[in-house]
């Protein structure tokens, strides 16, 4: 009979129980309760299945996802061992650390480069400083053989105070490198480049000086150039 | 009845799942990539390949290029890029071209009312990621934020989207 009259059906068929939201108003006509349950059934199944299959698929896009992410950052996280030493110095001239025609270093010599924060540049300064007499007064490597440029993080702000430092104030390096620099800085780490101009080891910057410079040195012993 | 509840927490649980991951996804989307959300780019300034001091510009935004001679994509895309850049400075933007290392680009571009960086700024290094090259970035110069970034060369569909990026300047 359902058949017939499609979703309706005789009044005495809706005997038992109702639900007030399948009635219509005032009308005696309700829909047949089997084809509603069959339906209802039906959709729910449906609705189900669509939803843990939007989980299943969600969850494997998410994971690969998770997995592009911690790609990314081991990548480009690490700091990468060569270089593209080259600068604007406090007298707006490019410089280098000066390498010889082996495309090393000359007088084998070690370069540090840190970064000088332009809101502490005295104190930073005045650390630096310390730190480059620490480690030429213990005298493991002649004074002349570790260079230290110091980057400003707010490009030419600090060329005033080269006359104080006794390292090279550097206002602007190449993009390669700055993005070395900053991440090394982001770390609170000291980059040492050995003479062949790779990048030997990543030093944390100490509050102490001559633990600073103590440091340097170690990294500028172990092993090779 | 009871069965009829089981369900219905069921599928609201799945909801609530469902809901989580779309969340998660674009979270863990927006962190990814060269230029997730949270980076912020000063305006460009440096010393140019002609080592000349660069000021920083106060255009409104900044179309910034990483290119170099060496790479074939670089020269494979440029009329997408000679096209985006064009209207970037319609749009009041700067243009800039920048090689990841000095030397990589040895001499001007040739494309007019482009600045042709070498060096640069911390605060700007440590936005741009030179890690591959072409890369291309708009970025909107009052709140430094990337507003489209394409890794690697550009085409019709990402240059459509780098236009429609543009658009917001207009």
């Amino acid at each position: 009979m359902w058949k017939a009259v499609s979703y309706a059906c005789e009044r005495t068929e809706c005997s038992g129980r109702r639900r007030s939201g399948w009635q219509p108003l005032g009308g005696y006509v309700c829909e047949d309760r089997r084809h509603v349950a069959i339906m209802n059934s039906l959709f729910t199944k449906l609705c189900v299945c669509l939803l843990m299959l939007s989980a299943v698929r969600l969850t494997v896009l998410t994971k690969q996802e998770m997995q592009q992410y911690r790609t990314d950052r081991s990548k480009y996280s690490a700091l990468p061992h060569d270089s593209s030493l080259h600068g604007i110095d406090a007298g707006g001239n490019v410089i280098t650390p000066g390498v010889g025609v082996d495309g090393r270093l000359k007088d084998g010599a070690f370069l540090v480069v840190f970064v000088v924060h332009r809101r502490d540049s005295l104190r930073d300064i005045e650390f630096w400083n310390h730190v480059s007499q620490a480690a030429s007064v213990t005298r493991t490597l002649p004074r002349a053989q570790i260079r230290y440029w110091g980057v400003c993080d707010s490009g030419a702000a600090c060329n005033v105070l080269q006359g104080r430092a006794l390292f090279t104030v550097v206002g602007y390096l190449d993009p390669y490198q700055m993005h070395i620099v900053a991440q090394a800085d982001q770390r609170h780490e000291t980059l040492l480049y050995g003479p062949s101009t790779t990048l030997k080891t990543s030093v944390a910057t100490a509050t102490d000086a001559p633990r600073e410079a103590e440091q340097i040195l170690e990294g500028a012993k172990e092993g090779g150039a | 009845m009871k069965r009829y509840r089981i369900v219905e927490s069921l599928m609201v649980a799945l909801i609530v799942i469902n809901v989580f991951l779309i969340c998660l996804f674009f979270v863990i989307r927006s962190r990814t990539g060269l230029y997730s959300s949270g980076i912020h780019f000063p305006a460009p300034s440096g010393y140019s390949l002609g080592n000349e001091a660069v000021k920083e510009s106060r255009a409104l935004c900044s179309l910034i290029r990483l290119s170099s001679d060496g790479c074939p994509y670089c020269k494979v895309d440029r009329p997408f890029f000679i096209k985006l850049s064009q209207r970037a400075m319609r749009a009041g933007c700067a243009v800039v071209i920048l090689p990841p290392k000095m030397g990589d680009i040895k001499a001007s571009s040739g494309i007019p009312g482009v600045t042709e960086l070498q060096f640069v700024t911390l605060p700007f290094g440590r936005a741009l990621n030179p890690v591959m090259t072409p890369e291309t970035v708009l970025v909107d110069n009052k709140t430094g934020e990337v507003v489209w970034d394409r890794e690697g060369a550009l085409d019709e569909s990402s240059q459509s989207d780098g236009l429609r990026a543009l658009s917001r300047f207009h």
